[in-house]
């Protein structure tokens, strides 16, 4: 079985830095941006299947990444990462095809439980 | 009386109607324990279980000063200004504190040097990088370093000043963005023959005598700019004058500075996104006169999965500012004690006998892995050794290392052919991955003998496990907090740590080689390369981010208390250095205020404060906001008094129910142990010790301050038969004991008050407890547990020897026992 790939978005580079490790040794493939145009060319370039993205950044942010995923032909899942005051934006990723959303400053703990659900919405698509 | 009370208050202010300051005393108390909350959130980000950015500590900054601001300016509303210059305070910690998020160091005014034995990271703003990691590594890891002072950027900033330099150095750097050198040579060469103000000279000259009065002594004088450090080296950009002579440390310290002005360096600063002005620290350091010296990477950088270091000596004095490798001895030794030597290469023009001994190979190996191990990143180690067979660290920095140390993307797989011995249990205290035998200790351990490299594990946490930490490789235990003292401790020492991890102790046996893996909670067998080489080259020690020093930094100026005893000296506006202290200082202030406002004369509409009287030792003063004493029992007893039969407030019967539980106060728990003053607090003098205590009482609420020593009882209340309306709040702090037994008690405060139904909030020594819509009966049963409560613990922290002690001190409680023992 091939790994599932993450893709993490944060234009805060000690974001990407603390979860690269640690997805990493929960067996996850990890490529890790710091904007949103890096984000939309990787998802281009390769089959990504969950991508972590925060919400707010320069340029193309996160809702521009999570439409963006959405006009793929295999659609990744989307969880976003808001910070303060971004939950209506949060809210408004929901309703637009986001998988889940997860509050900053959150523990590593919290991330890997929401992604290992989205990893089983995945595998259980891959088996259909 | 009356009379004379309205004409001594002639030419006052206006009196302010009392509910009006009543109000300022609940804001306070209530942005006190927003406060309090947010120091706690803050400080177990620390951990590294969490991931935060930039933006949650500007956030929380803000946070922090706007309650702070509103604090103060309560607090002046309700005592006419009297502590004004506490605005000014909070205004100062502010700038720094900002000017620190902003990326815009700011010097605080302090001394023109600094011995290297009273520097740590907090000075880093002032000493710089090079001299705070040397400064840390002696401190934290009792690493021998040579002997020296730092003269500080504040020093620096003075001889700017003194030459009327700064203002043009601004010009000199935009002219260098148009393309013209010029000016900047020129800033170089007004520093190299700069006027030293008479002071720093002084200061210098002093510094340098304390270094002995040997003829023979030279000092090296080295940079040690800001942003100079772990993450950029500035390799070569900055000036280094070795053999300088006494009284030449004045020459070769303005030789240093110059050297920030090349257009090289400017550059540099720019592109590394520094301020390119520059703030430069210079390191005097004793030249060691060596016998022997050399370099030691901990990984070969070419070849960083072989296990391997490469070691150079030299005979004599090897810097690389002035001998190249040529005659350089190089060593391959093993990364694995005991560090054996596998190749040798004797130096291309020099005697082929090798210049160390196995020992010696050994103890310069040990002391590199610990630098390593603690700034978990390869490093490029600079040593020297004198005559007498001393070793000194001149300089840690890291090892680039270009090749990958370790193939990621196979690590799930390789690491799943290690057997684990236990997962996901327990609470990161510490985030790394170390690995070690396992030395298992009790708290009587002897730990000044703990074997370095050894995993401590215990049964139970303590903060005396911190004559190890320089040492041990790991810690884990089975009982714990990851809020606790012993865990700030492993933080502060960087010591990968697990605690909470339930039956380790028994699981590990002694001498067995683990490998503690403090990011996924786990403990594997053996020894597993992949995962600690993994963490070298990808983990680059986070606690060296910019962001968890600017945590660390910022909480160093905020949460620090030093205004602890509000019967000392020093409990005074003046002496508050940290948020913490101001709001400290407030809260204090602002109950002995309300008690004394009638007095004043500063409020109108209000009862007197009157005394309880009582044989219960509390001095107590109660105010009555409506309904709260028996009007007619308060007449007949003497105008300033009442006794506790008067209390009509639904809650603060309760409390006081459970207050004067027969036996709580009548007691002598007293040790031979206790302190002078917990004995004197139970003696008699115990209304001295408790200060002034105060509660504003109306017939369904009350809001009651209690200081019994030096530990804090804040209870809010509403009961009615409204049950909607009911709540009671209830904040525990402090204590007199050291810091162990107070997080005990506060432990033991927290599980009561969640076997009470309470959601709780505990941190070191401080618990918040909220409770709201139970009905009446039920709210008061639980204020009259409170009371009781209050008088069970008030001396319970000098009690509290171990862990086990909260177990059985709750069951005490609960049995109704009215003291613990």
């Amino acid at each position: 079985m091939p790994k599932l790939r993450i893709l993490v978005l944060d234009d805060e580079p000690i974001v990407g830095r603390r979860l690269r490790p640690a997805l990493e040794k929960s067996g996850y493939e990890v490529d890790v941006v710091e904007t949103g145009a890096d984000a939309i060319r990787l998802l281009d370039e390769k089959p990504i299947d969950i991508v972590v993205t925060d919400i707010r950044m320069e340029g193309v942010d996160g809702m521009g990444v999570l439409r963006h995923a959405q006009t793929l032909p295999v659609r990744p899942l989307v969880i976003m990462i808001t910070g303060y005051a971004t939950i209506d934006a949060a809210r408004e990723a929901l309703t637009i095809g986001a998988f889940d959303f997860i509050a900053k400053p959150f523990k590593l703990d919290d991330l890997r439980a929401v992604i290992a659900r989205a990893a089983e919405r995945v595998l259980a698509l891959r088996s259909i | 009386m009356a009379h004379l009370g309205r004409w001594l208050r002639f030419g006052r202010r206006p009196s302010i109607p009392f509910h009006l300051l009543f109000a300022r005393f609940r804001s306070i108390l209530d942005n006190n324990t927003k406060l309090l909350e947010l120091f706690a959130d803050l400080a177990e980000k620390q951990s590294g279980e969490y991931v935060f950015d930039r933006r949650y500590i500007e956030t929380s900054v803000h946070r922090t000063f706007e309650l702070a601001g509103k604090i103060v300016t309560d607090l002046n509303s309700l005592t006419d200004q009297k502590h004004a210059s506490l605005f000014e305070l909070v205004d100062a910690l502010k700038a720094e504190v900002l000017g620190d998020v902003a990326g815009r160091p700011v010097v605080p005014r302090a001394a023109c040097c600094i011995p290297f034995d009273q520097i740590d990271e907090s000075h880093m703003n002032l000493v710089g990088g090079k001299s705070a990691h040397l400064g840390e590594l002696g401190i934290r890891l009792h690493v021998p370093i040579p002997e020296g002072f730092t003269i500080t950027t504040w020093a620096f900033l003075h001889v700017l000043e003194v030459n009327h330099l700064a203002e043009d150095i601004e010009e000199a750097v935009k002219r260098l963005d148009a393309g013209d050198e010029g000016p900047i040579h020129d800033i170089a060469r007004r520093l190299r023959q700069a006027t030293i103000p008479r002071d720093l000279a002084r200061a210098i000259r002093r510094s340098v005598a304390r270094l002995g009065p040997e003829s023979r002594l030279r000092l090296a004088v080295r940079s040690s700019a800001l942003g100079e450090d772990q993450d950029l080296s500035f390799a070569g950009q900055y000036a280094t004058v070795l053999d300088t002579p006494p009284a030449s440390v004045a020459d070769a310290y303005r030789q240093v500075l110059a050297s920030l002005y090349s257009p090289q360096a400017v550059g540099y600063r720019k592109a590394s996104g520094m301020p390119a002005a520059g703030l430069m620290a210079v390191a005097c350091m004793r030249m060691i006169p060596a016998a022997t010296s050399g370099v030691l990477y901990t990984v070969d950088p070419n070849r960083p999965r072989s296990g391997e270091m490469i070691l150079g000596i030299a005979r004599g004095l090897a810097d690389r500012a002035v001998q190249g490798d040529q005659s350089m001895a190089h060593c391959i030794v093993s990364r694995q004690p005991p560090h054996a030597v596998l190749a040798y290469r004797p130096p291309a023009d020099g005697p082929a006998e090798r210049a160390a001994t196995d020992g010696e190979v050994r103890e310069l190996s040990e002391m590199a892995l610990r630098i390593e191990r603690y700034f978990k990143q390869p490093q490029d180690v600079e040593w020297a050794r004198d005559s007498e067979g001393s070793l000194y660290l001149i300089q840690a920095r890291r090892l680039r290392v270009l090749a990958p140390i370790a193939e990621s993307r196979d690590l799930s797989e390789m690491l799943s052919a290690y057997p684990v011995l236990f997962s996901r249990r327990g609470h990161v205290a510490c985030r790394g991955v170390a690995s070690g035998p396992v030395v298992h200790v009790t708290e009587d351990s002897d730990l000044g003998a703990f074997p370095a490299g050894g995993v401590l594990v215990s049964r139970r946490a303590s903060p005396r496990f911190v004559r190890a930490m320089p040492r041990c490789a790991a810690i884990i235990t089975d009982i714990g907090a990851p809020t606790g003292h012993m865990a700030a401790l492993a933080r502060e020492f960087r010591v990968p740590t697990l605690v909470d991890c339930a039956t380790a102790s028994i699981l590990l046996s002694e001498g067995q080689i683990v490998t503690v893996d403090a990011d996924e909670n786990a403990v594997y067998a053996g020894r597993v390369d992949p995962l600690i080489d993994y963490q070298l080259v990808t983990e680059s020690g986070l606690e060296d981010t910019r962001e968890y020093r600017l945590l660390r930094r910022l909480l160093r100026r905020i949460t620090p208390l030093n205004l602890i005893d509000p019967q000392a000296d020093n409990f005074r506006a003046d002496r508050c250095r940290t948020v913490h202290d101001v709001i400290r200082f407030a809260h204090e202030t602002a109950v002995e205020e309300l008690i004394d406002l009638q007095t004043s004369g500063r409020a109108s509409g209000m009862e007197a404060a009157r005394r309880l009287v009582s044989e219960v030792p509390l001095g107590l003063s109660i105010i009555d906001i409506g309904g709260g004493l028996d009007a007619a029992t308060v007449t007949r007893a003497a105008p300033s008094a009442v006794t506790p039969e008067a209390i009509r407030s639904i809650p603060m019967r309760a409390i006081w129910a459970g207050l004067a539980t027969p036996g709580v106060w009548s007691t002598q728990p007293v040790r031979v142990h206790l302190s002078t003053f917990l004995s004197s607090a139970m003696s008699g003098a115990a209304s001295e010790r408790t200060g002034r205590n105060l509660a504003v009482v109306s017939e369904s609420y009350v809001n009651l301050s209690l200081n019994l020593g030096y530990h804090f009882n804040m209870i809010d209340a509403f009961v009615s038969d409204a049950r909607e309306e009911n709540h009671i709040y209830f904040r525990f702090l402090g204590g007199a004991s050291n810091t162990d037994r107070r997080v005990r008690r506060a432990l033991l405060v927290r599980d009561i008050m969640e076997r009470l139904g309470f959601a709780t909030r505990q941190s070191s020594d401080l618990v918040v407890a909220r409770l709201r819509k139970l009905p009446r009966t039920a709210t008061e049963e639980r204020l009259r547990l409170i009371g009781r409560l209050i008088g069970f613990t008030r001396q319970l922290d000098a009690l509290m020897d171990d862990e086990d002690t909260i177990a059985r001190y709750a069951e005490a409680f609960f049995e109704g026992r009215p003291t613990p023992e």
